[in-house]
């Protein structure tokens, strides 16, 4: 689906002719850096190269501006609110971070300007890692989802994981019954949306609340899309846990991800703890990067008894 | 006798018919400026409310009407989505001064055409509604001044194409 020029229609004409010198693929592509006055960056097969000989890649500042303009379609009004969080997803579910001079306005951020300083991350959703834990995801006589929190540090492919659950729950795969799902996508991390279209593929079963606060989201959902199922990426905040509750009590399921190193880590939360009590969750899956980012170190019941690895828990 | 009598008609009707066609010309223009500005209405609301891009505002506006300013606007969202890492004013320019160029708009119609281009797309939304309110305030002005010139000039533009015939006429006779 995605070649070279998905990842070249987000670069003015003199970045494009380096980075097609350089034979990028967008498959094999995570990253590109460009900061004005210094050599482009990219980190391809994840291995970091600098083009510090070249002298044409040495960024300009219109370089990181005309970036900006062409990736957001030269538009950027319509990704006002992002930019003030300081990220915009455009087609393709790519993110671009950006950074320069913060523009203040009665204490909030009003936008970035300048923007001298550009992260390009390419989306890259890996289709299919979720199967494999649905088993014990999933009731067996129902085939419904059960109330899921994935619990993972930084980095470890967390949202991936929620996005591969989604899409399969959403589908009806892997002894999933096709629910309706609604996602509140705050970051559009999930979705990726770009203009209210997801650009990852999240299920035909599948609403999402692009760029909206998870608590007002999960409500919205609720009230207005009738889900089985709603995911949310790291909760954390008290309003976010109430609004789980309501949405549970509402008799939806919940699939949803926090920060953690471990289980212990996520029970000691407060907020999150009474959940622990009250076993809301049905499971836990922990995630590491013991054997490569998104590994499942282990799924466990509402008690906290492990389930997977099997042997690990006898 | 009959041939110059043939000729004089003739002559007096191929001017009038050029004075008929200076008045079609000044009321297509006219009509394209007022096609115009409600497309622009139709812009603004796609931008300020919709919050949708360029390309959307401008596949959906040339969508919703028909002609030459239809063709402006689709052709710009194909190049938009294409995205050959040009600038959007130099691409608005292109189109602008391609598919409009054999229309009756004026050359201060096409350069406040072009103006607009320039500025859209630039900063955030208070920017835009500013350079579209701008261009929309040029338009109601050149709307205005055609209005009030018409019918005035439709008399003047028939009656200088009968007399001019009329003139020529004597003259060749």
């Amino acid at each position: 689906m995605r070649g070279q020029d998905g990842l070249l229609k987000i670069f003015p004409d003199r970045i494009r002719e380096i980075l097609t010198e350089e034979g990028l693929e967008e498959k094999n592509t995570e990253e590109i850096r460009m900061r004005a006055g210094a050599p482009l960056i990219y980190i391809y097969k994840n291995r970091e190269y600098v083009l510090e000989g070249d002298k044409r890649a040495v960024i300009r500042r219109e370089d990181v501006e005309e970036t900006l303009q062409c990736a957001a379609g030269y538009s950027l009004y319509a990704y006002e609110e992002e930019l003030r969080q300081g990220f915009l997803t455009v087609q393709g579910g790519h993110r671009i971070g950006v950074a320069g001079r913060v523009v203040m306005e009665n204490g909030r951020v009003k936008t970035i300007s300048p923007v001298t300083f550009l992260n390009i991350r390419f989306s890259h959703e890996i289709r299919g890692c979720a199967e494999h834990i649905m088993p014990w995801l999933t009731d067996r006589e129902s085939g419904e989802i059960r109330n899921t929190l994935l619990v993972s540090p930084p980095r470890c492919g967390k949202t991936t994981l929620l996005r591969d659950i989604i899409r399969t729950a959403s589908d009806g795969m892997a002894g999933a019954r096709g629910q309706t799902v609604g996602v509140v996508d705050e970051r559009s991390e999930i979705g990726a949306c770009c203009q209210g279209i997801p650009q990852n593929e999240v299920g035909k079963r599948t609403d999402i609340l692009d760029c909206c606060p998870k608590a007002a989201g999960m409500m919205m959902l609720v009230r207005s899309m009738a889900p089985e199922v709603i995911a949310v990426d790291e909760i954390g905040g008290g309003r976010d846990l109430e609004a789980l509750r309501y949405v549970i009590n509402c008799g939806c399921r919940i699939l949803a991800t926090i920060h953690g190193s471990s289980l212990e880590d996520v029970r000691r939360k407060p907020g999150i703890s009474s959940f622990f009590r009250e076993r809301v969750f049905e499971r836990y899956v922990v995630l590491g990067n013991r054997c490569g980012p998104g590994s499942v170190q282990g799924i466990y019941d509402g008690n906290g008894k492990q389930l997977f690895p099997e042997w690990e828990g006898r | 006798m009959w041939m110059r009598v043939l000729g004089a008609a003739a002559t007096v009707i191929a001017c009038t018919a050029l004075g008929a066609g200076a008045v079609l010309r000044m009321r297509e223009r006219k009509c394209l400026l007022e096609r115009m500005r409600r497309m622009i209405v139709h812009l603004r609301g796609e931008i300020m409310y919709a919050n949708v891009t360029l390309e959307t505002a401008f596949w959906r506006t040339g969508k919703r009407e028909e002609g030459k300013l239809s063709e402006l606007f689709c052709s710009v969202a194909r190049r938009l989505e294409n995205e050959a890492g040009e600038n959007f004013a130099e691409m608005w320019r292109e189109e602008a001064e391609t598919i409009l160029k054999d229309t009756s708009l004026k050359r201060q119609d096409m350069e406040q055409l072009v103006c607009f281009g320039k500025s859209l797309g630039y900063l955030d939304r208070d920017m835009q509604e500013r350079v579209i309110r701008f261009y929309l305030e040029d338009l109601e002005l050149a709307i205005e001044n055609l209005r009030r010139e018409e019918p005035e000039k439709s008399r003047l533009f028939f009656g200088l194409g009968i007399l001019s015939g009329l003139f020529l006429t004597v003259i060749l006779l």
